[in-house]
């Protein structure tokens, strides 16, 4: 009884989310008629907590449909230090999309945040390949699982997948290019043409790509290369909710962090697309869970891994200002920048004793996942980004790499301030600096400066983790390197 | 790198996200605006995530 109360919640849940599902049609003639149903999400970042509604929402299409492809278009890590930071990094996602019976990705520019050997480990552990057109790997980092497009075959359907990947302006995905080692790219638009040839060679009856490259970029892509039947997208976190076609070429793109998925439905006759449909569908209002995979993210969620001691305090701090020199000089030292500045505001506590420092402790100081921007800067400007600070972040700016003094006037704006670099000369208002600031501080404070500065690809926290493996014996206690007349 | 928040040309860093831009144009504009409680949309309507990667020349709308 129990039984069939569950098969009719799940049918009605199934019901509900498929408003507009057209029930497969009879062939009335000669003509085989024949449909392919594809599950596209993107952007994941490592939300591993809405896995379990992902997986019975899968199971439950995959009951009426058991052939459907289940894709993801790239950024399947980064945003979760549960995953992020494991032992092994980004193998949580990948257990878990094997769990949940993923079919394909494609790699997003966040993929690389672990640098090639990481994405190496990734390829491995994944049960499904990865597709990347545009990208090739020196031999010596021995990549595996990745190819140019992947062919399904689906009822006698061949159905070809293309992966693609952004680049930017300086002619890498978005990430710090030190990561990139051994990674080489081309425009997506270069290869894109000859890969599609090659699958229609091989008898593809349909060709899809599976894109992460941004929703702006896809419909470009879409409206230069028609014989492509959809594009499955990432990057931009796009919701697009409704069927959008450009070029007769569907362009899907579901938003990110696993809150929907994209159902597409292509209708085939006689071996060539007739109709092509979409629906998003929400993940979170999906009414189940699936138990094996809730337990599997309890077991992720109960990592005692964050309790592992990434560096030692020797000296107790009790100021929220030492603790920003931790900071300042963590992305300083890793940049190469000749100062580095933190808000007040971005420091979220202001006491650790004298103990072992452990990676939960980093995250509670530096929750926020910020990325390091860098700028150069003249001296002046950085006097104004001092007292743009006091007055924005109701606090006085803190610093690595200089030292300085300020006075406070009625209207309670800072004046005086007198920069010391760390060699003892005081700051040149003509000379140009380079300087390090957090993504919040890049986009909030407005101060007058000539450079819109340029993102690291990297965020705070993991800059401090990584200073603080060369620089484990922490000794902030007494540090202050501000200080009002 | 150049986006435009509401049709009002933003400058803003190389690589910023969809927040990135909002939050500069809030400032440019003296705007107090609640970051969750807010719609963004690009320029074909469709709603982005804060965390959507921008490119220069993007156009996304706020209310």
């Amino acid at each position: 009884m129990k039984r069939t109360i569950r098969l009719i919640l799940v049918a009605s849940a199934i019901a509900l989310l498929l408003p507009a599902c057209k029930t497969p049609e009879k062939n009335t003639s000669a003509q085989k008629e024949q449909k392919v149903y594809v599950v596209s999400t993107n952007d994941m970042h490592a939300n591993i907590d809405n896995f379990p509604q992902l997986a019975a929402l899968i199971d439950s299409l995959r009951s009426v449909h058991p052939d459907l492809l289940l894709f993801g278009a790239g950024d399947n890590r980064s945003g979760n230090p549960i995953n992020d930071r494991n032992v092994e990094p980004a193998r949580p996602m990948c257990e878990l999309m094997n769990a949940v019976g993923f079919d394909l990705s494609c790699f997003g520019n966040h993929e690389w945040d672990g640098g090639p050997i990481a994405l190496r480990n990734v390829l491995v552990w994944a049960k499904f390949p990865f597709v990347c057109a545009n990208v090739t790997f020196d031999d010596t980092l021995h990549m595996t699982n990745v190819y140019p497009y992947h062919i399904f075959e689906r009822d006698g359907l061949k159905l070809g997948v293309i992966g693609g990947i952004q680049l930017g302006e300086n002619g890498l995905p978005d990430f710090h290019p030190k990561n990139a080692g051994g990674s080489h790219f081309v425009p997506l638009n270069t290869v894109l043409q000859q890969n599609i040839d090659t699958l229609k060679a091989k008898g593809c009856n349909a060709i899809f790509l599976l894109s992460h490259c941004g929703y702006e970029e896809d419909r470009e892509t879409a409206a230069q290369f028609p014989e492509l039947a959809a594009i499955f997208g990432g990057h931009s976190h796009t919701r697009v909710n409704k069927k959008q076609i450009v070029n007769g070429v569907m362009v899907t793109q579901a938003e990110a962090k696993v809150k929907y998925v994209t159902l597409s439905t292509f209708t085939f006759r006689d071996g060539k697309i007739v109709d092509k449909d979409m629906q998003l569908l929400s993940v979170k209002k999906f009414p189940k869970k699936n138990k094996e995979v809730a337990e599997m993210v309890n077991r992720y969620n109960s990592n005692k891994y964050f309790c592992t001691v990434v560096a030692n305090n020797t000296s107790p701090i009790r100021s929220y200002e030492s603790l920003g020199c931790l900071m300042t000089d963590a992305i300083r030292t890793l940049s190469g920048a000749d100062m580095g500045f933190q808000n007040p505001g971005g420091v979220r506590f202001d006491t650790l004793s004298a103990r072992p420092v452990t990676l939960k402790d980093i995250f509670a100081l530096d929750p926020f996942d910020n990325e390091i921007i860098q700028f150069n800067l003249t001296g002046q400007e950085i006097i104004d980004l001092i007292k743009c600070c006091y007055t924005t972040d109701n606090g006085p700016i803190y610093c690595s790499g200089c030292s300085y003094t300020y006075k406070v006037n009625d209207a309670n704006e800072m004046t005086d301030i007198q920069v010391t670099l760390e060699d003892g000369t005081p700051l040149d208002l003509e000379a140009t600096y380079n300087i390090v600031m957090n993504s919040y501080m890049s986009t909030t404070f407005i101060y007058k400066h000539k450079d819109e500065g340029h993102s690291l690809f990297r965020s705070s926290n993991d800059m401090m983790l990584e200073y603080l493996k060369k620089h484990p014996r922490l000794d902030y206690g007494k540090v202050s390197r501000v200080k009002k007349k | 790198m150049k986006v435009f928040v509401n049709d009002t040309e933003v400058r803003t860093y190389y690589g910023a996200k969809v927040k990135s831009a909002v939050l500069a144009y809030c400032r440019a504009n003296q705007l107090s605006l609640d970051l969750n409680s807010i719609e963004v949309r690009d320029a074909y309507g469709n709603l982005l995530d804060l965390d959507g990667a921008l490119r220069s020349n993007s156009r996304i709308h706020i209310k």
